[in-house]
């Protein structure tokens, strides 16, 4: 049975604090850059991070009546300890904590677009953007990828920025939009356990 | 996001990265795959439209204000 629900305060008080956590963040990133790299490479990041910062503290003050409402399948709502497990698994891999709750094609949607950004930005920067040592705040962004991350950080840890690469600062850019779209996907999972537990309540 | 890619200063890499941020916000907030990609599809459209105005009115700029 589809039933129509507003996002709850608690919702709300969520994506404030994600929004809020992200506009530090961004504000800290930024003066890092600032500080620290001459090339000012970390403004691009703090820049993204910014404007998905101010998309949660939009999504925390929308106005429920008349407005985007979220749909949600209440008897497809599984128990709260397998919501918890699936926000690891929606870190871990792009989709995976949809998949397991039940929501397939949102899965698939996720893992297809997210990943593609996010191998796409490899194939843009030659694999050179995953250097921890070199690239370390852009891994603020990327970690939200867990395991594609890791795994591509891992195969080119042993590459070195030797030659020109002209999309190198569009694939910085491509996986770390990979990994912040990621979190989106992870709050959505979250967002669905504090539904679950307030219709178990 | 646009100014990000504005900074890094290639135009033709914008739509895919648009596409793709347009799809999972609006995957975000709903259940119905019909109202995800007609929502996804609009955002992008509005991203893209702003776009190119942006770059119209640099060009505008750039070539008649700033001389």
């Amino acid at each position: 049975m589809s039933q129509e629900h507003q996002t709850t305060p608690r919702g709300r008080l969520l994506r404030l604090l994600v929004g809020a956590g992200l506009l530090a963040l961004g504000c800290l990133i930024y003066a890092l850059s600032r500080a620290y790299d001459a090339q000012h490479r970390g403004a691009l990041l703090a820049i993204v991070a910014m404007v998905f910062a101010f998309h949660f503290i939009g999504q925390a003050f929308r106005r429920p009546p008349g407005g985007r409402v979220e749909r949600v399948e209440e008897s497809a709502e599984p128990p709260p300890a397998h919501m918890a497990f699936s926000v690891v698994l929606a870190w871990l891999v792009p989709g995976l904590g949809h998949w397991v709750l039940g929501r397939r094609a949102k899965a698939m949607l996720f893992f297809g677009v997210i990943s593609a950004c996010f191998f796409a930005g490899l194939f843009l920067a030659d694999a050179r953007n995953l250097n921890y040592e070199r690239d370390s705040i852009w891994f603020w962004a990327y970690g939200w990828n867990g395991l594609e991350t890791l795994g591509a950080a891992y195969l080119a840890r042993g590459l070195a920025l030797d030659h020109y690469v002209p999309h190198l600062a569009v694939g910085y850019l491509y996986v770390a939009v990979a990994g912040l779209l990621n979190m989106v996907a992870m709050m959505d999972v979250v967002a669905m356990w504090i539904r679950s537990e307030e219709s178990h309540a | 996001m646009i100014l990000a890619a504005l900074t890094a200063g290639d135009y033709l890499l914008l739509p895919p990265i648009c596409l793709a941020i347009a799809l999972v916000t609006s995957a975000a907030h709903r259940e119905k795959m019909s109202d995800i990609l007609r929502h996804a599809v609009r955002s992008w459209l509005i991203l893209m439209g702003g776009i190119v105005l942006f770059m119209f009115a640099q060009t505008f700029f750039f070539e008649f204000v700033l001389p």
